[in-house]
Parts: structure tokens; C-alpha cells; sequence
């Protein structure tokens, strides 16, 4: 997740859009929030509180918000904007998939290929 | 695979004319029969053309809500044959536009619907003409709660501000999310995976995310697929019960972790206040909302009314 979408921000929002987002995010992952109830783990929780807070140091200084917008367009003409989380998915083809055999061999190998010994 | 593990279908299009709206959620007594009896009302004074379902096939009590105390058919009729078509169980109710079909309370284990009728009542509901159809589903997340609730654009969250209640609307929609993939992932035979996705909710890690993170970075494709399977999945929030600011914040709040740990965006649509009134107004058994038409919990009825009908013209 970049940090617009730590903060649930659209690329335009304003610096009072990024401070509304800054407190709702505290206030998500607050140890006294009811919105994580039964969902989230003590370390997720810390993991959001962090990447929110680290997301509000960036995009709430213009300098350092200018800085990694660029490096953001930089490196969506390096990968292709990430397309298969962004894809509209208004129409879903199962068929969009690899054929049977492949499918169950990829996800086969990637669930249950031995792991590195340390 | 056993016909009972099957979602019935896995996409649905609803005839243009219609839209079909489910109010579920994990916990009882949130008010989902409250908030479905209620839009209903209001959606008639404004659209005409309104039905009303009690599915909730274990307590059904929509006719309590709309201050009915008999009817002639029910849903029970129904599903043993003795009419042909769910729309002869119709009943017009004491207002305008608005019909019922009502729930059995006369045959019991009801709430253990086989799949075939299961099959039949979602045939039936998509067959007959009404501009909206609100089916108001009972408490649990038994197999056909969540058929209902995953078939229908969309299915509405009841929450309360209470962690008894937002436990039970993520397991809810942790089922939900775990029967769309289990479709898909059966679909293409892949049994193993279905018990490797439990343990990966049940485990250490309760984010659908990172699951999906695992299978992209190995292949995008596939991850593509079971991906957008959920993103047609787009339930709404309602925060019932509500009592001060925090608890208005709170639905905004599940729904940021919703998108972030369970993958699937899920639309807030306001809180509805506390209101003692409504227990006053049920035991009159007189509607609320036309007991009580200037009170804010009407308002906010009417404005998550207006939001949903933007949103399904």
C-alpha cells in the first residue's frame, strides 16, 4: 500500500483531507477502538499505527509530499501502475484465469514448495 | 462436490427493474428487522412499488415491525407447495406501495432450508416484478443467510456499537468472503486451498490481503481472479444503536479495516441513534417511522434511504 491508500486519500486531497485522514486513522487503530475488535492481531494494529503515521509525515509536508509524488510517477512508468489491483472489475469472467490444470499447479507450487532452511 | 456446498449462482443480474437489497448481520438484536421494515416504508411513501421479505426463516417478526398481526399466506406456504409462486404469498400492508411476504412461524426447523428450496426462493424472488425487494435475513451465518446476503446489490451490514456485535459482522463477512473464494476455488478443483484460506483467517495472520499478497507475488493472473471475485462483494455498513460521536466514527473506522484486512471495500452509510422510542413503538406495534416521523432516527433512516437509492437508481 503507498501511503494514499494507508490513508484512504485520492492523489488530489488537500491538507485538511490529510488531517481528517490522520485522525481517523488514529482513531481506527487506537488500542481503544472498537473498529479492530476480534479482527486484528496487537502487532497489526501497531503495523497500521506506524505506516499512518509515517503516511502523515510525508503527504503533510509539501516538500517531502512533492518528493514522493514524483518517485511514485517514476516508478508507475517502471511497473505499469500495478494494473492488477486497479483493473475495473464491473465484469468478472472466471474464465479470465489460466486453464484448470495450470491454475491448481501454480498456486499448488506456491502454497506447498518446501520453504528455505535457515 | 455436494449440492449444498454450492452457492447457487455465483453471478447474478438482476432484471433491470429491480434492485434487491438483503439487511444481514452476524449478531441478533442488532435492528436489522428495524432498519429492513422501516426502509421499506419510506422507500414506498417515495417509490410505490416495494416488497417486503421476512427471511429470516428461524424468528420471522417483519409483521410485528409493520403492525400486522395476521395473514392469510406466508413464506411457509410456499416452500410446502400449496401455492406455486412466491408472489401469491404477497400481502399488501397498511401502506401504500408496500407488500409483504411473510415469514412461517408454523412449520418448524425452517430455518434448515435445503438447497433445492433455497434454489426455488431466490428463482422466485428474481422472477416477480417490484422496483425494490428487501429481504430482511436472520441472525447467524448459516449457508443461507450468506447466499442471500452475497446474491443481493447490495447486502446490507447491521452493526451495533458493541464489540459482541462488530466480532460477529466480521465473522460474517469473513464467511461471506470465504464462500465466494471457496466457489471459485472449487470451481476450478482446488479443495486444498479452501482449508489453507481457513487457516489463514484462523491463524496468525487474519488478513485476506496478505493471502493475496502471497499468491501475486508469484503469479499476478491467478491472484487476478480470485481478486475479483471478491471485488464484486461490496456490501454496506450501518451503524445502529448509535450513542455518541465516537460510535457515529466507528462505522467510518470498520470500514478502513475492512479494505485493508479483509480486501473487499465496504460502503458506510450512517449511524442510526439510539432511540427508546422504537421499543415504545414496537410494543404499540405501531411502525416507527410514521409514529415518529421527526425523530432523528427517522432522519438518518431517510438519509441512508437516499444514499442507497443514489447508488441503485
Amino acid at each position: 500500500m503507498d501511503y494514499y491508500e494507508i490513508l484512504n486519500l485520492g492523489k488530489n486531497a488537500s491538507q485538511e483531507d490529510i488531517e481528517k485522514a490522520y485522525y481517523l486513522g488514529k482513531t481506527t487503530y487506537n488500542r481503544d477502538s472498537l473498529a479492530h475488535y476480534g479482527l486484528l492481531s496487537q502487532r497489526e494494529r501497531w503495523y497500521m499505527l506506524r505506516k499512518i503515521e509515517e503516511a502523515y509525515q510525508n503527504l503533510n509536508n509539501p516538500e517531502k509530499r512533492r518528493l514522493y509524488d514524483l518517485k511514485m510517477l517514476q516508478k508507475g512508468a517502471e511497473t505499469g501502475n500495478r494494473v492488477y489491483f486497479r483493473k475495473s472489475t464491473l465484469k468478472l469472467e472466471i474464465e479470465d484465469a489460466g486453464e484448470k490444470k495450470s491454475l491448481w499447479k501454480r498456486i499448488k507450487y506456491i502454497l506447498f514448495s518446501p520453504k528455505p532452511k535457515k | 462436490m455436494s449440492a449444498k456446498e454450492k452457492i447457487p449462482e455465483l453471478s447474478v443480474h438482476h432484471s433491470p427493474q429491480k434492485t434487491i437489497w438483503a439487511v444481514g448481520g452476524g449478531k441478533g438484536g442488532t435492528g436489522k428487522s428495524f432498519i429492513a421494515a422501516n426502509l421499506a416504508i419510506h422507500l414506498a411513501s417515495q417509490e410505490k412499488d416495494v416488497v417486503l421479505i421476512d427471511a429470516d426463516l428461524g424468528g420471522p417478526n417483519l409483521h410485528t415491525f409493520l403492525g400486522m398481526n395476521d395473514a392469510r399466506l406466508d413464506l411457509g406456504h410456499f416452500f410446502t407447495n400449496k401455492v406455486s409462486r412466491l408472489e401469491d404469498t404477497m400481502a399488501f400492508t397498511p401502506f401504500d406501495g408496500l407488500r409483504l411476504i411473510r415469514g412461517t412461524d408454523q412449520i418448524p426447523f425452517m430455518a434448515n432450508l435445503n438447497y433445492y428450496k433455497k434454489l426455488k426462493f431466490i428463482r422466485h424472488v428474481k422472477a416477480f416484478y417490484a422496483k425494490r425487494v428487501i429481504i430482511d435475513i436472520g441472525t447467524g451465518a448459516s449457508l443461507n443467510y450468506l447466499d442471500f446476503f452475497i446474491l443481493s446489490n447490495p447486502g446490507i451490514l447491521v452493526v451495533n456499537p458493541e464489540p459482541t456485535s462488530i466480532e460477529n459482522a466480521y465473522y460474517f463477512l469473513k464467511s461471506c468472503i470465504v464462500r465466494i473464494l471457496k466457489s471459485y476455488i472449487e470451481h476450478y478443483n482446488l479443495k486444498d486451498l479452501i482449508r489453507r484460506i481457513a487457516d489463514q483467517m484462523d491463524g496468525q495472520s487474519k488478513s485476506i490481503y496478505s493471502f493475496f499478497n502471497t499468491i501475486i507475488s508469484l503469479n499476478k493472473s491467478y491472484a487476478q481472479v480470485l481478486y475479483k471475485a471478491l471485488n464484486k462483494f461490496t456490501p454496506c455498513l450501518i451503524m445502529n444503536k448509535a450513542k455518541s460521536e465516537r460510535d457515529y466514527l466507528l462505522g467510518e473506522s470498520m470500514a478502513d479495516v475492512v479494505q485493508k484486512y479483509l480486501a473487499i471495500k465496504i460502503r458506510y452509510l450512517g449511524a442510526i441513534p439510539y432511540d427508546e422510542n422504537i421499543q415504545i413503538s414496537l410494543q404499540k406495534l405501531s411502525p416507527y417511522l410514521s409514529t415518529f416521523p421527526d425523530s432523528k432516527a427517522t432522519l438518518s433512516l431517510k438519509e441512508i434511504a437516499e444514499r442507497l437509492v443514489e447508488s441503485n437508481p
